[in-house]
């Protein structure tokens, strides 16, 4: 099942069937999209890069980290017209997609091949959604989600949600990699 | 004498052939143009499109397609279908299909077939033009160095320059007489005119499609062409979905070749055993290509399976390039070299994502029988007696034992070819954190200095200098207790050169960086295009220091 290791945040997100997280902070989205996967498994997983992407023995740790030893099934799609080939080829599963709008090109097609999936999808996109890319994604998506770096942590902005408004949720970095214990504080009321 | 063609343009109702000697011909014939669609009648309204005819051509994957082969007579025709219909078959590209079609090879005889014998070249005229300015080549120098089928001369004022093919630069390029001129600074391939005139031969491209082509498409051509005969459609695009890997798979098909930790020290009497060609060897030997791996097991392999049918595109385009390498390397560097530069990149390619004839999982399995051809060949030089000291993807340095047996004995147990150097001494070095360098070491191969990761393209030319001719102290030396004797040598030619430093030639100042010539002034960097305005002697000794550390480190390994 997908999840994001952040219970407050799954809550929010737990009825969508798109979710989009983008950053503008590539290597945040990339730490925690590896945890995402590790969590998430046993979970499919499309990768859009021409090289690189997705570090196997990064969410080999993660997977460590949480001890979550379940298959991580992965394709991947190097070049624009592979995109949504790849993803149709992941039938109805559920399914993290990382930068499908990489090459920012074909978003309809893209767009297309994600929707008729059944199964509920996590997207990540190193793409800022506020400026570039098709306005078509931000409507697929059930909830946008903005990952911000600051001094002392990152914090999740809901850019768009079904069941919340605009809030942001701070973190400590830490938490990214399973060493805080988080009692929710005031979002446990949320 | 018969004239060769040189090269070839499309024009309304035919093609202008430039031939050598300074003339031309005019072929009437029409332009063959692969479309599919569903509608061909609709296409006869353009009033340039002749007629067209049916034809049953085939997908990588074996399926039979029906394609429209259109005739037309200008190729504004053709650009006008290119936007409007689903075009196929453009590599090879269109002219070069016609010009095939006429029997018309570039760079052979108009009546002629040859072309396909390593041993044909054209007898024609072939010069380098580059002015010169005092950091180097440049666009705008007012020497010239003119280099006419190999003979270097030098010119203070425009050469007077005539010749059938003409490879310039700058400003060059307005004073020479040339049926066919190649512009230098358009050039995205490392290998020179005759390299060219080879590429243009061997892929029947000419000069002007393939001059200023990257080596993908002089490799791409030779694998269409093969594709092409065989009746395999070659569309713009090939969408490819990889088969779903797990986490672990993709940790242990996606690796490069096999790179060891060298045994750091100097060693005396020590061989190189090289297999030539390794890469595109094994992907003929292993039959790899797109439509042979995973498409039946023949092969089986804890990767992929990969099947032997039939003969892949791939392997069966490098089987001839390797053929023609291997022969070229007898009668002409330079055309052997730019072979070389093809089957270079035909592994990376396989693996490039706009490759028409790989795909990931081709590339994968190249990697994978490189591991293992080159721990097979550890195994038995363990066997026989040998030391592994060095490996590195398609090499091994061993010691000891009888090579000529080894190397026998590697070529019966791989089925490939092995070329082995003696080196008198080898070092192997440290990298600044301690760990061993695999990448550069120093050698001298019977009192030849091979280099590696030593002598960097950015450095300043009085750095470059002063390593080159530390490395000529060192060609002198016979083994290991030499080579540390000549410390001293090299600390004498440092203090020459950082007297050199303080009043040398302005050339020895210039910093090459991508392809930008800079000098090191006391305000910092500037480019030397502005013209020498001063250097900061500190840096260049600084540098020399620095060079000098870095080659005794080396030598005291």
């Amino acid at each position: 099942m997908l999840s994001t290791g952040f219970p407050y945040l799954d809550e929010i997100i737990k009825r969508d069937e798109i979710v989009e997280f983008y950053s503008l902070d590539e290597d945040l989205l990339r730490v925690f999209y590896h945890k995402v996967i590790a969590i998430s498994a046993p979970v499919f997983v499309v990768v859009v890069s021409e090289r690189g992407g997705l570090d196997p023995y990064l969410v080999r740790r993660f997977q460590n980290v949480f001890d979550n030893h379940s298959e991580v099934y992965v394709r991947r799609a190097f070049k624009v017209e592979d995109v949504p080939e790849t993803i149709k080829a992941m039938g109805d599963n559920e399914l993290v997609v990382i930068d499908p709008y990489h090459h920012r090109k074909d978003y309809d097609k893209i767009l297309s091949a994600l929707r008729r999936g059944k199964g509920r999808k996590f997207i990540f996109s190193f793409m800022d959604r506020e400026r570039e890319g098709s306005i078509f994604g931000l409507h697929t998506a059930h909830s946008v989600i903005k990952l911000v770096k600051g001094k002392r942590g990152f914090k999740f902005v809901i850019v768009k949600s079904v069941t919340t408004r605009e809030i942001e949720i701070p973190n400590s970095i830490w938490e990214l990699y399973g060493k805080a214990v988080d009692d929710g504080g005031l979002l446990r009321y949320l | 004498m018969e004239e060769y063609v040189l090269d070839a343009y499309p024009t309304k109702g035919g093609v202008k052939l430039l031939l050598s000697n300074f003339k031309e011909k005019f072929v009437k014939t029409t332009f063959p143009v692969y479309a599919i669609t569903d509608n061909p009648e609709v296409v006869l309204q353009h009033p340039e499109v002749k007629y067209y005819e049916e034809e049953k051509w085939r997908t990588l994957e074996g399926k039979e397609v029906t394609l429209y082969r259109f005739e037309v007579e200008s190729f504004n025709a053709y650009y006008y279908m290119r936007k409007r219909l689903n075009i196929v078959n453009e590599i090879p590209t269109v002219l070069s299909q016609t010009l095939y079609r006429l029997g018309i090879r570039p760079f052979a005889t108009l009546s002629g077939e040859e072309g396909e014998k390593a041993s044909y070249f054209p007898k024609i005229t072939m010069a380098r033009v580059v002015p010169l300015d005092w950091y180097g080549e440049s666009l705008h120098g007012d020497t010239f160095e003119v280099e006419i089928n190999g003979e270097r001369k030098k010119f203070y004022g425009y050469p007077e320059v005539e010749a059938d093919v003409v490879e310039c630069l700058g400003k060059a390029c307005d004073h020479v007489k040339a049926q066919v001129k190649v512009r230098m600074e358009k050039k995205r391939s490392p290998v020179s005119i005759k390299g060219l005139v080879e590429w243009s031969l061997i892929s029947r491209t000419p000069l002007h499609e393939i001059a200023y082509a990257t080596i993908g498409k002089a490799l791409t051509t030779n694998e269409a062409w093969v594709a092409f005969k065989r009746k395999v459609l070659i569309p713009k695009v090939v969408p490819r979905v990889e088969k779903l890997r797990k986490l672990e798979d993709i940790m242990n098909a996606d690796k490069g070749g096999l790179i060891l930790f060298p045994q750091t020290g100097c060693f005396d009497n020590v061989y190189q055993v090289d297999f030539s060609s390794m890469y595109p060897s094994l992907i003929v030997k292993y039959n790899i290509s797109a439509e042979t791996v995973d498409s039946c097991d023949d092969i089986t392999t804890e990767l992929h399976s990969i099947c032997l049918k039939e003969k892949g595109i791939v392997p069966e385009a490098l089987e001839w390039l390797i053929k023609r390498k291997t022969e070229l390397k007898k009668i002409d560097k330079e055309r052997a070299e730019a072979i070389k530069w093809i089957l270079v990149a035909s592994f990376g390619y396989l693996g490039f994502r706009n490759s028409r004839f790989g795909k990931i999982e081709a590339y994968e399995m190249v990697t994978y029988f490189a591991r293992k051809t080159l721990r097979k060949t550890m195994e038995i030089a363990e066997k026989m007696g040998l030391s592994t000291l060095h490996g590195i993807i398609d090499s091994l340095v061993v010691k000891g034992g009888n090579v000529d047996r080894f190397v026998e004995e590697v070529e019966k147990e791989t089925g490939l070819k092995l070329d082995y150097k003696r080196f008198n001494w080898i070092i192997f070095t440290l990298t600044r954190e301690n760990t061993p360098y695999p990448t550069r070491y120093i050698g001298n191969r019977e009192g030849e200095i091979i280099a590696k990761g030593l002598i960097r393209e950015n450095m300043p030319n009085i750095v470059k200098s002063f390593l080159e001719d530390s490395l000529n102290v060192l060609s002198s030396t016979r083994n290991c207790e030499e080579v540390r004797g000549s410390v001293r040598k090299i600390r004498e030619l440092l203090e020459q050169y950082k007297r050199r430093s303080v009043n040398g030639e302005p050339s020895d100042y210039v910093i090459w960086v991508k392809g930008i010539p800079y000098v090191r002034g006391i305000k910092g960097f500037y480019k030397a295009t502005l013209g020498f305005r001063g250097k900061d002697v500190d840096y260049y000794k600084r540098y020399l220091e620095r060079a000098y550390e870095d080659l005794t480190k080396v030598i005291r390994c």
